[in-house]
């Protein structure tokens, strides 16, 4: 069960990471 | 002025690598436009800055490039292709021989498990599969790594992600089997290394596919002369074209191939001209005559000064549209790259919601394995390839085939428009008709005489560049009448020319002048009447504000253009005819074409305006005209086609310019729009189709119902198949055949 929770949160974040770097930052760079 | 530069591009893998090329050439100060060909792996940037910072801020992006500067580089171009070719083979071949027996046996079963000694035998294979991974794959993990520092993804990027997670997954359970179910304990080994080498040989084979639609290009430069005969000092010596220099002497003998564009200075010789103006009958040519690079001598031997060398021939110019236009990019490629640039983080995020989503709602042993396969395939099957190749491609071979045809396609956006018109507007003299206008008949009133008035008439005219006032001049030559002293010589545009012979004004022009200038002309009516009707242009002549007589000019229709309007109407065009002369003569030409609408009179400053009323109206324009009083109507229309014969370089006003000056290439140019057009839609179909399949597949939305699973070996050759499909789709287009009845 934790372990379920553990991976649940680090895939949200690497999505949230994808989102940044490939857009967010990206745009912030101009 | 900007200038353009031509680059070659290398490390772009993929449709997303076009927008991080096109966005790193575009941040150098200067950069006006930046125009990236993925199918041609070339760059092509107007606006004014140096070669040195575009490959400077290109390198800095994560890719290489070299810049291009003319013909010479087709054939190192050809060689590096051809390395590059033999390289992918053998990374393809050194992947395959790891991966096949891997698989194979796998299959049959004949593989040791993951117990003490089994493990050491995959230690090996692990080791092995690294190798492949380094030596036949590693440009995919360089590209991905260039890639993500630039805040971009590309094909790489997925190749990269999903052979990589298939080789850590199999070491943790080489290392430490326990880790996972026992159901679960499977290595992906083979599928890693079968992956690399589908993926190599499928860019080897795109690779191959893709040369052949360069031979436009390649057929054009076969045309240019190698080497030149000039006189230099009085002695003839034979040198490289690119060292004649303008003003030389150039000596052409019978069979050879002329040099440069100039102007024979003695002899004489028939020429063939139809690799420029698709004419079949060798041309005569004399003293004065220009002579154009790439033709043909036939007969004579005969000397000529060189007008144009080097980039300004005829032939270089034409070859250098043909590439533009085929590096070019239509609207629609544009949208499919801003696609292609947001795809593959989209698909990042897809395959993470993949894993999350078997994590969390599946069940039995083997969740984690199928978590992790299905996050490998979905990865590995979703690279957009397809999707960035799909435009360029077909653009590449559509402007290609049409150069064969001698249609020259300006750029995509002109090649995808053609294809939507609804109306195109014919302009008559040089379009319809051959542009020739000879004196057909006169009539003379009071005491003049025919030659008198051919006399006046032509002394008046030889100030003037009308063409109908060039067939007076002739006529008069043809009868060896002398002409007479001009002064205070005028044209007033669109209506007539007026001068002072013998101290008396002399005035040449349409019905509407003499109107204007009150002369009464009711004594020519009636024959004026009866010759227009025979598509005839009467044109009045007052000499002392009284009229003297008319001069009629017939302008032959070429041969084929009632054909060709009516495969127009075939179509479904309107066809329009726009012409400065008066109504009756331009009515007669439509009655014996068939064409349905008639502009008349028209000023050649108002034509644009014509053109811009029919768009008004809702309708997509074309406008074929002979490029020069027309050019501002070819602008105005959506897609111009300029009629040229090759050496009037009409090349500049018009979207499109057909060198074989009849209007057959104009339903011609249309048909290849259409059939190119249809091409990339086909080519994006697919590889919209093939994602959204493919994708869903992946992620295994048909194991909970049916079982079925996507092997990751398999999306690797789909992966391979759909760049493929869509190249050998493009190459399809090499087989068109416009004109059915020539």
């Amino acid at each position: 069960m934790m372990q379920t929770l553990i991976i649940n949160l680090a895939g949200v974040a690497l999505i949230a990471f994808i989102v940044w770097w490939f857009w967010v930052f990206k745009s912030d760079k101009g | 002025m900007s200038t353009a530069t031509r680059l070659s591009i290398s490390g772009m893998s993929c449709a997303g690598c076009v927008a991080s090329v096109e966005q790193a050439i575009v941040s150098v100060d200067g950069v006006l436009i930046a125009n990236v060909n993925f199918a041609e792996h070339t760059a092509t940037v107007e606006g004014e800055v140096s070669a040195e910072k575009l490959v400077d801020a290109i390198r800095a992006a994560g890719y290489d490039a070299a810049q291009l500067t003319g013909a010479e580089d087709e054939s190192e171009k050809e060689a590096a292709e051809m390395a590059h070719y033999r390289r992918l083979l053998k990374k393809a071949a050194f992947s395959g021989i790891v991966g096949a027996p891997l698989f194979i046996f796998g299959m049959a079963g004949m593989l040791p498990g993951f117990d003490a000694s089994g493990r050491l035998f995959w230690l090996g294979i692990g080791l092995l599969t690294i190798m492949v991974l380094v030596y036949s794959g590693g440009h995919f993990f360089t590209g991905a790594w260039k890639s993500a520092k630039n805040h971009n993804a590309n094909m790489d990027t997925l190749i990269a992600l999903g052979t990589g997670t298939a080789w850590l997954y199999s070491m943790v359970i080489v290392a430490n089997p326990a880790l996972v179910p026992a159901m679960a304990q499977h290595a992906y080994f083979e599928a890693a290394a079968i992956i690399i080498a589908l993926i190599n040989l499928g860019s080897a084979l795109e690779m191959r596919a893709r040369g052949k639609t360069s031979e436009a290009i390649k057929r054009l430069i076969g045309l240019q002369a190698k080497t030149a005969r000039v006189i230099r000092d009085g002695v003839e010596q034979d040198i490289a074209i690119e060292e004649v220099g303008l003003d030389e002497t150039l000596r052409v003998r019978p069979g050879e191939r002329i040099a440069v564009d100039g102007i024979i200075i003695d002899g004489h010789s028939s020429i063939d001209e139809s690799m420029i103006s698709g004419e079949p009958i060798p041309v005569q040519k004399a003293v004065g005559d220009e002579v154009i690079a790439g033709t043909i001598n036939k007969m004579g031997s005969f000397l000529f000064q060189a007008k144009r060398i080097g980039k300004d021939t005829v032939l270089s110019q034409i070859i250098e549209m043909v590439r533009t236009a085929q590096s070019s990019k239509p609207a629609i490629g544009r949208l499919v790259d801003k696609v292609a640039g947001v795809f593959v983080p989209s698909v990042l995020i897809v395959s993470v919601l993949t894993f999350l989503a078997w994590i969390n709602f599946g069940t039995g042993d083997q969740v984690t394995t199928l978590a992790i396969v299905t996050t490998m395939t979905v990865l590995i099957i979703a690279c957009p390839c397809a999707l960035g190749l799909a435009t360029p491609i077909s653009i590449m071979v559509g402007v290609g085939k049409a150069a064969e045809f001698g249609i020259l396609i300006r750029n995509g956006d002109a090649l995808q428009l053609a294809g939507k018109l609804d109306t195109v507007i014919l302009d008559k003299t040089g379009t319809i008709t051959e542009g020739r206008p000879s004196v057909a008949s006169m009539v003379v009133l009071d005491n003049w005489s025919e030659d008198q008035l051919l006399q006046w008439s032509a002394s008046l005219e030889q100030g003037s560049e009308h063409p109908l006032a060039e067939s007076i001049v002739i006529a008069a030559k043809d009868k060896n009448i002398s002409l007479l002293k001009v002064a205070q010589f005028s044209a007033i545009a669109g209506h007539g020319v007026e001068a002072i012979i013998e101290d008396k004004p002399i005035l040449i022009g349409n019905r509407k002048l003499m109107h204007d200038r009150n002369i009464d002309i009711s004594a020519l009516e009636d024959a004026a009447h009866a010759l227009t009707l025979q598509a005839q242009t009467p044109m009045f002549v007052a000499v002392d504000d009284k009229a003297a007589g008319l001069i009629s000019v017939a302008d032959a229709i070429k041969p084929d253009s009632m054909d060709a309007i009516q495969r127009m109407h075939d179509i479904g065009l309107k066809v329009v005819l726009l012409t400065g002369d008066n109504q009756e003569t331009a009515n007669a030409v439509a009655r014996q074409v068939g064409i349905d609408e008639v502009i008349a009179e028209v000023l050649p400053q108002d034509k644009a305006d014509k053109v811009a009323s029919l768009q008004a109206r809702g309708e997509r324009v074309g406008m074929v005209g002979d490029g020069i009083n027309d050019a501002p109507a070819l602008a105005r229309a959506d897609v111009g086609f300029a009629i040229g014969s090759g050496t009037d370089v009409a090349i500049e006003s018009a979207d499109i310019t057909l060198m074989r000056g009849s209007l057959n290439s104009v339903v011609d140019a249309i048909a290849i729009s259409k059939a190119t057009v249809r091409n990339i839609k086909q080519n994006l179909f697919g590889a919209f189709i093939y994602n959204s399949f493919g994708i869903p597949l992946a992620a295994g939305v048909l194991y909970p119902l049916m079982g079925i699973l996507l092997n990751p070996m398999i999306a690797g050759a789909a992966m391979a198949m759909s760049s493929l499909t869509v190249v050998s789709n493009a190459n399809r287009l090499r087989l068109f055949k416009p004109t059915e009845n020539k």
